[in-house]
């Protein structure tokens, strides 16, 4: 049986409201910004479920890693899937095919298989909104590139080694790469593809 | 009258608009293309414009974007050529406050989102300000090659150095670099942008600026942007750095030396005056230069 919970109660402002929370994040990636606006579909976060509803609609392919619900006991993916279905308009897609695609931080993806633009069409590639237990453990990762002055240091919670990879090292060069949202609860930091990430040294 | 205008005030209210003009739908994607283009700076983000109120060459990029962006808590400014009373401002601000019922602003200061035509206020931008150009032409090499297939494997291979030598040409046939607007700058190290056409007084202005700049271009259906604290140089050659406009005389109104002036013919003798291309700036300037006097 699936049933559908309420999605924004009031679309237009509170898309924007979350838009501008977006924008600030990925222009200032690093920035931690708050998305309060939904409660989100277990097993997706709020911050997560908010993105999507913001950003998503039927010319967005969407994938919602099974990994997710194996997380949060009593949870079905398939019915968050439902759940943007309906509010969205979404259509379920395969991870390479995705445009947007929700991760776990404790999952094992290979990033050689997403959607990452072309040289020409770099734009192209997918948004992958990676979930994660909190931004106070995990390595100490120095940002810097645009939208960052300097320097920032960031936790994103514990990741598995191969997006810790990514971050480190992009395997595509730039202008081709993805955009990373790390979500947790009803807080996100953004990675551009533009970031570059280093492992903090220890003091 | 009153009874009247009451009347007007109640219709506004409920005008049968989404708030901001444009669906739902069309936001979203325009805010799509808005990240896309903010992930890869200078890059021109093709997205599906709509018809707009207003003809092409009015601000149509500039007002979608605004549509998108906008929300109830933002107080508004729009300048054209630095004015905020002339024809365009004037009308793009009215139009925002009708469809967004939101509070619109000259001040550069008090404004959270400034649409602008063809200039950078004079006064610093702060951090968490939103600055949405207007563009007619988003492509900094069309009028080298016209074909939209080649200019885009130019960026795609970062070909860039026909634009070099149509800044040689200048050299070549003028001595220094006649281009006065648009003139063209890298973002990032990567990129090639035509930052529209404001003067090349404003380049400088670009570089590691603390706010955000969209730029709307509505006939081409092109998004770029230029997210805050962004490296954006101007291109120049080492024997010829490049530089920005001097003028030999202060503004006429308010004797300010560091900014943008026109040239306005004012009878028909020839004479002419020099005054602030930005009308918020020189009245503040006008402002602060008579208060020690009435202190």
């Amino acid at each position: 049986m699936s049933i559908i919970a309420p999605g924004f109660n009031q679309n237009v402002e509170q898309s924007q409201v979350c838009f501008r929370q977006l924008l600030t994040a990925l222009s200032e990636p690093g920035t931690e910004v708050t998305l309060d606006q939904h409660v989100g579909f277990s097993p997706l976060n709020s911050a997560a479920s908010q993105v999507i509803l913001c950003l998503c609609d039927q010319l967005t392919p969407l994938y919602l890693s099974p990994f997710l619900a194996e997380l949060v006991p009593g949870s079905d993916i398939a019915q968050a899937q439902r759940n943007f279905t309906f509010h969205c308009n979404t259509k379920p897609s395969s991870l390479v095919n995705a445009d947007f695609a929700v991760i776990s931080s404790q999952e094992s993806i290979h990033f050689s298989r997403l959607k990452v633009g072309t040289d020409e069409q770099p734009h192209q590639s997918v948004t992958l909104i990676i979930q994660t237990d909190d931004f106070t453990s995990g390595p100490k990762l120095t940002l810097s590139g645009p939208g960052i002055p300097n320097q920032r240091t960031v936790q994103l919670g514990q990741l598995h080694p191969k997006i810790l990879q990514y971050l480190l090292a992009p395997s595509h060069p730039f202008p081709l790469g993805v955009d990373l949202l790390f979500c947790h609860q009803q807080s996100l930091i953004a990675i551009s593809r533009t970031t570059k990430v280093e492992l903090a040294s220890c003091m | 009258m009153q009874r009247f205008n009451q009347h007007l005030a109640t219709l506004d209210a409920d005008l049968g608009y989404n708030f901001g003009y444009l669906d739902e739908q069309t936001k979203r994607m325009i805010r799509r293309a808005i990240l896309k283009g903010i992930a890869i700076p200078g890059y021109q983000v093709p997205f599906g414009g709509r018809e707009m109120p207003m003809p092409y060459g009015w601000g149509t990029g500039g007002v979608m974007l605004s549509a998108a962006v906008l929300g109830r808590d933002d107080v508004f400014k729009v300048i054209d050529q630095g004015a905020d009373d002339t024809t365009n401002a004037v009308s793009i601000r009215q139009f925002f406050a009708k469809v967004c019922q939101i509070d619109t602003t000259t001040s550069t200061d008090a404004a959270s989102v400034i649409q602008t035509r063809h200039r950078i206020p004079e006064q610093a931008l702060k951090h968490g300000q939103i600055l949405i150009y207007q563009v007619p032409i988003p492509e900094p090499l069309r009028f080298i090659e016209p074909r939209e297939t080649e200019t885009q494997k130019m960026h795609a291979l970062a070909e860039y150095g026909p634009m070099q030598v149509k800044l040689y040409e200048d050299i070549v046939k003028y001595g220094y670099i006649a281009t006065s607007y648009a003139y063209p700058v890298m973002v990032n190290q990567r990129y090639l942008m035509d930052p529209s056409p404001i003067p090349k007084f404003d380049n400088p202005k670009l570089n590691q600026s603390p706010a955000l700049m969209l730029f709307g271009a509505g006939r081409e259906k092109r998004i770029y942007c230029i997210p805050p604290y962004t490296e954006v140089a101007s291109l120049d050659f080492a024997d010829h750095p490049f530089a920005v406009q001097q003028w030999s005389e202060p503004c006429s109104l308010c004797h300010s030396t560091t900014s943008f002036l026109d040239e306005v013919l004012i009878d028909d003798q020839g004479q002419r005056m020099f005054v602030c291309s930005d009308t918020d700036y020189c009245q503040q300037q006008q402002a602060s230069k008579q208060e020690p006097c009435h202190g």
